[in-house]
């Protein structure tokens, strides 16, 4: 294995998106033979960074040189003919066509440049086709789908698919292949194929580089790894320095300490649970998101589900709230089934959910968006009142409002503000403000602390043991761990779509299983000896 | 400077028009981001409707009510039987409104022939001048429908609640079911709001341009092209492009051909597409699916 | 669907259309013959069409004007240059094919709704142009005494001397569609249209695919509307409207946008249902928007495929054949 020629130079790339710094001067190289893994929790820019290495974005400042080759600028097709290829998240095979025709395709845009190459090509197309049909034959060899070639590729699963977009992209005769999360809702048995398959890969002569979020994945495969945070690289080095250094078990768990005073435990404890999550399984298509999970929450409680990205945090909330369908298990709210209840109607039944990226209705006030929480009660009082609240409507109205503000103070100076125009922060009050307009039973909230400072972080998950005293039961999603985890009476550790570890707050906070176990470190020592 | 004044006053009072045709556009397209390829046939039935109710014997305003209300529920038919139907599937649902507009237009032949429908000036036949400029009656009337009409619309969506519901929805739809609005009945009000719309400013225009069977289509495209230079989305934006699209067009008709009229409304759709696909005030502006 | 499905030789097919044509040639009667030259006249944009629709997925509402460039052109060449029909024929179709090029390039960045309006904008200014440009189109009169082809020295005039050429160059044009999906270039159409982000991952130059597949397309309508011209004798702006655009996506619809071959099948149904609702006036514009509908919302994929995949769903059997082979398996209820 060459080590020492560099394939790949990231330098200084910044990048910009609205008000957003996505990229910060990140930098680093692949070396030619290597298999280098990028890294980093939720929002860290790895996907702005793959797409400005391939070419589908262009960074405000810094360059990417490929075998000295310089890339950026350029558009994706010219990316990829000078030797870089990568994959999708979500693989993004081609449904129309056959397995082997997938991979014929990457093979196109080599045949010949140009009018008289294009002539030939149509005078021998049945030739060119014999010869594409040879290659990707080959690749699908490579990659262990060979059984599969003439079969229609919709009707692959999960774990072939990305199978057969990798082996799509070694059609193009790449010299470096990126893969975007290939191992993202995968089963056990289909990561270990990718892993082999990825390894023969390089065995042939290939360097890889991937982005994923499955660390044990990662540490079993990658030689090398990037870390990103917050649009910076925080480490890069051998697997085994990185995955001890202090700052990445940081970066992924957070480090913002609150200060909550604790004292409602006791009476939540013996309560019944008002929601109970019985080997609740979701499925995105082909896609394990979540395979048979246990959970509960009582009446004035705050329970935390922490767990890094593509655990399926997100997706408990989205079965939870009805965005989504089951495929396995149910879910018991208040006693009744929520099964086969529309999630237009959960809201009623006492469910809010205060979603991911906050969601508000930009256009509108403060005002208007808190309001628009209360849509379903104000109808439920009479269709007339959905032109101008009638007096009873109207007063509830004011009512919720009121215990809103009080509770979020900084909003009142901001009511008639529109929400688009808000700070991060106050955008988050107001999302959970809207839920909590519903005067909910169960209030959940996915990552509140996504893009936000940590001293507003702190700001509003502090507040949250005050709507546990009032008997609201709390849903925290976090990716925050270290700050869920204090003001959390319970958590469950989210990982690969299975709860690996759930206990009080404090008990998860003190123990040094839980980074372990959040990132799956645990695994390394016994994998990474598994050679191909 | 007289015939610029009465080409530009002409170009005004039927850019009006324009405006809420697009406005009718615009309702359709917040609540189901479907642009209604049928919008026009709107504005022709509830034209050809009113016409006939009145040869039958009907009194102006409740021919034209009567008209309106129709066309209204039409439109709530055709959403709840095809545009349903055709799920996310822009293309789809493009190719499906395409399809409604013509069995409209078709029946509408069937039912009225090919001969044009006039209905009678609503304050009388006449003109009124006023500086040289000449213009018909009916002109006020329809400038002063279309500024009420506007003006209940921005109330409708900016001071009710359920208006409000409807925009948060075109903003937002996953976060509006979220809060427990409920899609379906989003888009019946978006399609009865279009054919409202749409049906008001077929029966204001008919007594200064004859309506026939097939009106609907150039109605459509000119509503279609104010949209796209005021901005999907807004109202305002709506209404200053229908403006915008007739004065020019009326202006280009007077100075350089009438025959190339309507072309000038195509040219100035490809241009505005090209360059600022936005419009001038978008609401949610760029190009996309 | 596989599109290797539809893998039978070319010369079946061309036995089964020369049969086809040849016994409609002897029944002698006119009316059929004439339908059947119109149908092979509406093919070739149809086809072009398909590509366009199935193989970029762009959705077209101007098609007519490009028929339009093609028989417009043509006639203007021939009579102003002194060409030979087949030499303005050849030119009239790279000015199409050209015209539809150079459009590409201004409306490919477009994407659903402002494509269609934009395509839309483009044949309706199109039609107001070969309406108002008397000097030059002759206006709503249009332009006679066009030329007839001639073939060694005899003239085309007759519907049944046109019917050979009309649908050999109609078969020439689904052999080469044909030939072109099943080439690396049509790997490439295929892969552009069902998701442009991963073409150009694999290094295609999607836009420029589009454009070229956009020119194919224009070359197909304007060979189908000189051929037209010179065939009918006589042009003007109407035949080349928004109707007829709406006309040939119906067909497209109808015949599913796999297989090119399923266009014939289009075209057959459209102009067959044409001339049947002819006597009811205008309740055949009705049928024709009905049509779209539900074709849109339950044949997705075209009703060829729609009508397969009934036919796999009837219980093996009742399909005709199916009895002697399950006998031959054995399994055959008592």
């Amino acid at each position: 294995m060459n080590m020492t020629s560099t394939m790949l130079k990231v330098e200084g790339v910044s990048v910009r998106f609205g008000g957003l710094q996505a990229l910060s001067e990140v930098g680093f190289d692949i070396r030619q033979g290597e298999i280098l893994g990028l890294i980093g929790p939720n929002g860290a820019g790895k996907s702005t960074l793959l797409n400005v290495i391939s070419g589908f974005v262009r960074p405000d400042r810094g360059s990417v040189h490929f075998d000295g080759e310089l890339l950026t600028g350029r558009p994706p097709e010219f990316v990829n003919r000078a030797g870089l290829v990568r994959t999708f998240q979500a693989a993004e095979v081609l449904a129309g066509m056959t397995v082997v025709e997938n991979v014929m395709a990457a093979g196109v845009a080599r045949l010949g440049e140009g009018v008289a190459g294009g002539l030939a090509r149509f005078v021998r197309a049945g030739q060119s086709m014999a010869a594409l049909y040879r290659m990707a034959c080959e690749k699908l060899e490579l990659v262990g789908l060979a059984a599969l070639a003439d079969q229609p590729a919709q009707m692959l699963t999960a774990g072939q698919q990305r199978l057969l977009a990798a082996a799509r992209a070694l059609g193009t005769e790449a010299r470096l292949l990126i893969l975007d999360e290939p191992a993202a809702g995968l089963t056990n048995d289909e990561k270990m194929m990718l892993a082999a398959a990825i390894r023969r890969i390089r065995a042939a002569g290939v360097t890889v580089m991937f982005v994923e979020h499955d660390l044990a994945f990662v540490s079993s495969l990658a030689e090398r790894l990037v870390v990103l945070d917050h649009g910076t690289v925080i480490a890069k080095g051998e697997t085994r320095a990185v995955s001890r250094d202090p700052q990445v078990l940081a970066a992924y768990l957070g480090e913002t300490d609150l200060v909550v005073a604790r004292g409602r435990a006791g009476a939540a404890a013996s309560a019944a649970p008002l929601l109970k999550l019985e080997r609740v399984a979701v499925r995105y298509g082909a896609l394990h998101a979540l395979g048979g999970i246990d959970l509960e929450v009582r009446a004035g409680e705050i329970v935390t589900l922490i767990g890094a990205n593509g655990a399926g945090k997100s997706s408990t909330l989205k079965a939870i709230s009805g965005l989504c369908k089951l495929a396995g298990g149910a879910i018991v709210f208040d006693g009744k089934p929520l099964h086969g209840l529309a999630a237009e109607r959960r809201i009623a039944a006492g469910i809010a959910l205060a979603p991911e990226g906050r969601q508000l209705f930009p256009m509108l006030t403060v005002r208007d968006n808190l309001m628009i929480g209360r849509f379903s009660h104000i109808r439920a009082a009479g269709f007339g009142n959905l032109f101008r609240p009638g007096a009873a409507a109207a007063r509830e109205v004011e009512a919720a409002m009121r215990e809103v503000l009080d509770f979020f103070p900084r909003l009142a100076e901001r009511i008639d503000q529109q929400a688009g125009t808000l700070s991060g922060g106050e955008g988050q009050m107001v999302a959970i403000g809207r839920a909590l307009m519903s005067r909910p039973k169960l209030l959940m909230l996915d990552e509140p602390s996504f893009g936000l400072a940590p001293r507003v972080t702190r700001e509003i998950l502090e507040l949250l043991p005050r709507l546990a005293e009032r008997g609201i039961a709390v849903l925290l999603v976090e990716q925050n761990a270290h700050a869920a985890l204090q003001v959390a009476d319970r958590g469950y550790v989210l990982a690969n779509g299975a709860i690996v570890a759930h206990g009080s707050g404090e008990e998860l906070l003190q123990s040094s299983h839980v980074g372990e176990a959040y990132l799956g470190w645990q695994h390394e020592d016994e994998t990474a000896e598994v050679a191909a | 400077m007289t015939e610029f004044a009465q080409y530009l006053i002409s170009g005004l009072v039927v850019g009006c028009i324009y405006g809420l045709i697009a406005t009718g556009f615009t309702a359709v397209y917040n609540a189901t981001h479907i642009v209604n390829f049928a919008q026009g046939e709107s504005s022709m039935l509830a034209a050809l409707c009113a016409a006939s109710l009145v040869v039958a014997g009907a009194p102006l305003l409740l021919a034209i009510a009567v008209a309106v209300v129709v066309v209204g529920v039409v439109n709530i038919l055709v959403e709840r039987l095809a545009i349903r139907r055709s799920g996310t599937d822009v293309t789809r649902g493009i190719i499906i409104t395409i399809g409604v507009g013509i069995v409209l237009q078709g029946l509408a032949a069937l039912a009225w022939g090919t001969d044009a429908q006039p209905l009678p000036a609503f304050s009388g036949p006449g003109s009124i001048s006023a500086y040289g400029v000449v213009v018909p009656r009916q002109a006020l009337w329809v400038v002063g429908t279309t500024a009420v009409v506007m003006a209940l619309l921005y109330v409708f969506l900016t001071r009710t609640f359920l208006g409000k519901a409807f925009r948060a929805c075109a903003m937002n739809g996953q976060a509006a079911a979220l809060m427990g609005i409920p899609t379906g009945l989003m888009r019946g009000i978006g399609f009865l709001l279009s054919g409202t719309v749409g049906a008001v400013a077929g029966v204001i225009i008919a007594p200064i341009a004859l309506m026939q069977y097939d009106s609907g289509v150039a109605l459509g495209i000119k509503g279609f092209v104010a949209c796209i230079i005021g901005g999907f989305g807004n109202p305002i934006g709506a209404a200053l492009g229908g403006l915008l699209l007739g004065a020019t067009e009326t202006l280009a008709a007077g100075y350089i051909s009438s025959g190339f009229k309507n072309a000038i409304a195509f040219v100035l759709l490809l241009l505005f597409l090209l360059v600022r696909p936005g419009g001038l005030l978008g609401e949610f502006g760029a190009a996309k699916r | 669907m596989s599109r290797h499905a539809m893998n039978k030789p070319a010369l079946n097919r061309f036995l089964v259309l020369a049969a086809v044509l040849g016994l409609a040639a002897f029944s002698n009667n006119p009316y059929v013959i004439n339908l059947l030259v119109v149908c092979g006249l509406y093919a070739l944009p149809a086809i072009g069409l398909s590509l366009l629709m199935g193989y970029t997925g762009q959705i077209s509402l101007g098609q007519s004007a490009f028929v339009g460039v093609g028989a417009y052109g043509s006639v203007l060449l021939a009579q102003h240059l002194q060409l030979d029909p087949w030499y303005s024929l050849a030119l009239a179709t790279a000015l199409s094919a050209f015209t539809a090029w150079s459009l590409g390039w201004l409306v490919f960045r477009l994407k659903g709704h402002h494509l269609a309006m934009a395509t839309l904008a483009i044949a309706l200014i199109l039609h107001t142009v070969l309406v108002e440009w008397r000097s030059m189109t002759g206006g709503p009169d249009g332009i006679s005494a066009i030329d007839p082809i001639s073939i060694a020295g005899h003239a085309l005039l007759d519907d049944l001397h046109f019917l050979p050429l009309a649908w050999l160059v109609c078969y020439a044009g689904l052999c080469l569609a044909d030939y072109l999906v099943r080439s690396p270039f049509g790997l490439a159409m295929r892969t552009v249209s069902e998701n442009e982000a991963v073409a150009r991952s694999l290094g295609i130059d999607a836009a420029q695919v589009k454009r070229k597949v956009m020119a194919l397309s224009g070359a197909y309508a304007g060979l189908g509307g000189a051929l037209y011209a010179h065939w009918i004798g006589y042009i003007s702006p109407e035949p080349f409207s928004v109707a007829f655009s709406i006309k040939l996506l119906l067909i497209v619809a109808l015949g599913g946008v796999s297989g090119v071959w399923n266009v014939l099948f289009g075209v057959f149904i459209v102009v067959i249902v044409s001339e049947w609702l002819k006597p009811l006036g205008r309740l055949d514009v009705v049928i024709y928007g009905l049509l779209l509908i539900v074709v849109m919302i339950y044949c997705r994929e075209g009703a060829v495929a729609a009508l397969a995949g009934l036919y796999r769903k009837l219980p093996q059997r009742l399909r005709p054949g199916a009895r002697a082979s399950l006998k031959l398996q054995g399994r055959t209820s008592a």
